[in-house]
């Protein structure tokens, strides 16, 4: 289902542990992905419990952060997915 | 019981009776430029760090190389204490591609960074300057306020001090509103221009548990840190020698029933050159010989100056100036603003602890701000050596007619006013000077002529 622009395209999911919370939200970004034919691949989810460094590293303050790394410029959203359409397009501005 | 942490701020431990509330928050607010951060830094470094207590300061605005310098210029050394980990900065910065909200979100990044930082060095103080950036990041005002709320209850909880810094708003303390309910400890800082003098004073407008007054207390930021006056402070231990202070002439001293009563102020009132500052020298002079400790604080005249003049008049002030029982301390009023003028006092007494002090004279004040500023300023000071026993001679050059009028207002706090005299005439110079009032003193009310020369000051009841 992997779409051609895979190579271009990264997103990264910033979560605070594995409830089911952040579970969720890694799901919904997932089907997300999936629904608009791109793999699961360019999604990395992280856990900021397990590497706390990552917090300074990329600046993340609210829970949950999107960032979408590639294409660049980059894009950062806060909040949950409960808004999929609006998430979207803002992943592919 | 609220348990307290000192700041380290000369005066305002005194004030507010033991520092600011452990384990809870404090909210320092106020306009731009009125000195949130050095005031912060300044709790951190004199209150804590000193201590070897570590702290975190989370700055959103300014970069660690510019507190640092900052710091650096009221005498903090913070590297030092970043060097020792007793001190971590952390800064945190707007993500350069900005961001967009889509539905709900925690600060728990936020509240992760800050565990990660105080857990880097133990510390259980923290500061954050300031919050309103958060609300310019976020801009959802509500959810921000839900998730300070959230983040200042968890800190207090797991036991630890926040200090936070947070923006005036438009005729009200804080931007937001809100800022001053979540906090236990309220403390506004103003900085108001009159004319090209600044001026700053502080207030404590909530500090849950505790008893605060309305007052405003002028404080200083200069390179010797923050300094605040407090309106009362603990009194000092002096030893007394006798409840009166000679005034170094005999004549004068039997005028007044004894001598200047110790703890009481003086008023010497007189045109230009009618003596004030040759009595007050001699005052100081025969003070200092029985060991007694005095301020000058000389406002139109250099200590050399000062001392080269009433040395004509066989006054000597070198001698107590030189081991140390005579402090003389001289600025131009225009240079410094009222309340630092108002500071400065405090600080030398604090620091010289004399028995007496000469203000020489008071009325120059009135070029470093309008006449009720200048009146509500000496006022304050009167008031101030008076409840630390201390003895004033105030000199001033009544102007106006007004003047006058304001020196009968001001009669009302002071014991003891003389007003001096001078005419020339083919003989010579004529002094006078009369006691218009001493308070509880069975006191000459005549006229005497007085004169000084080489061999000092000779007083001569007038029967005229």
């Amino acid at each position: 289902m992997a779409d051609a622009d895979d190579r271009q395209f990264s997103v990264l999911l910033f979560v605070i542990g594995d409830d089911e919370g952040a579970t969720s939200q890694a799901d919904a970004l997932k089907s997300l992905l999936f629904e608009n034919e791109h793999s699961q691949n360019v999604l990395r989810v992280i856990d900021l419990s397990r590497t706390p460094e990552d917090a300074l590293t990329y600046d993340i303050l609210a829970i949950p952060t999107i960032i979408r790394e590639q294409p660049k410029p980059a894009v950062r959203i806060v909040g949950d997915l409960s808004d999929k359409n609006r998430v979207w397009s803002l992943l592919t501005r | 019981m609220i348990e307290r942490f000192k700041t380290g701020i000369e005066g305002f431990d005194q004030l507010t009776g033991g520092g600011l509330p452990k384990d809870r928050t404090t909210l320092v607010t106020g306009g731009s430029g009125c000195g949130k951060t050095l005031f912060m830094l300044s709790i951190l470094a004199r209150g804590l760090l000193s201590r070897g207590e570590p702290a975190v300061f989370l700055s959103f605005e300014e970069r660690p190389r510019d507190l640092i310098d900052n710091a650096a210029s009221i005498g903090l050394d913070l590297q030092d204490f970043i060097d020792r980990d007793l001190l971590h900065i952390d800064h945190i910065v707007p993500p350069r591609e900005g961001m967009t909200a889509v539905g709900e979100y925690t600060l728990d990044g936020l509240k992760l960074r800050i565990e990660m930082a105080l857990k880097s060095i133990g510390a259980a103080y923290l500061a954050l300057d300031t919050i309103e950036t958060l609300f310019l990041m976020f801009e959802d005002e509500r959810a921000i306020r839900g998730e300070l709320v959230r983040l200042l209850n968890y800190l207090s909880d797991t036991g630890v001090t926040t200090i936070m810094s947070g923006e005036k708003g438009d005729g009200r303390v804080t931007r937001r509103g809100f800022e001053e309910y979540i906090s236990d400890c309220v403390i506004v800082l103003e900085n108001d221009t009159m004319g090209d003098v600044a001026t700053r004073r502080l207030r404590v407008i909530k500090y849950r548990g505790a008893h605060h007054g309305p007052n405003k207390y002028p404080f200083l930021i200069d390179e010797q840190g923050v300094t605040i006056m407090p309106l009362t402070s603990a009194l000092f231990d002096h030893t007394v020698s006798s409840d009166r202070l000679t005034t170094g002439t005999a004549a004068l001293d039997e005028a007044l029933g004894g001598g200047i009563r110790r703890g009481s102020t003086v008023l010497l009132s007189g045109g230009s050159g009618t003596g004030k500052t040759i009595l007050a020298s001699l005052t100081v002079e025969a003070a200092c010989q029985l060991g007694e400790r005095a301020l000058y604080m000389s406002f139109e005249e250099s200590p050399k100056e000062l001392i080269e003049n009433v040395r004509s008049a066989g006054i000597d002030l070198k001698t107590p100036r030189e081991d140390g029982t005579l402090v003389i301390s001289s600025a131009r009023p225009t240079l410094m603003g009222l309340e630092r003028h108002l500071v400065e006092l405090y600080r030398l007494v604090e620091s010289h602890r004399p028995n007496l002090v000469v203000i020489d004279p008071i009325s120059s004040l009135s070029t470093a701000g309008d006449r009720d500023a200048v009146y509500r300023t000496t006022v304050r000071m009167i008031d101030y050596l008076k409840r630390h026993g201390i003895t004033a001679i105030l000199a001033m050059e009544p102007t106006e007619a007004e003047d006058r009028d304001r020196a009968i207002v001001f009669s009302s706090i002071l014991d003891t006013l003389i007003e001096l005299s001078s005419e020339v005439d083919e003989d010579g110079i004529n002094r006078h000077l009369q006691i218009i009032k001493a308070r509880g003193i069975a006191h000459d009310h005549r006229r005497i002529a007085f004169h000084i020369g080489k061999s000092g000051v000779v007083l001569e009841a007038d029967d005229g």
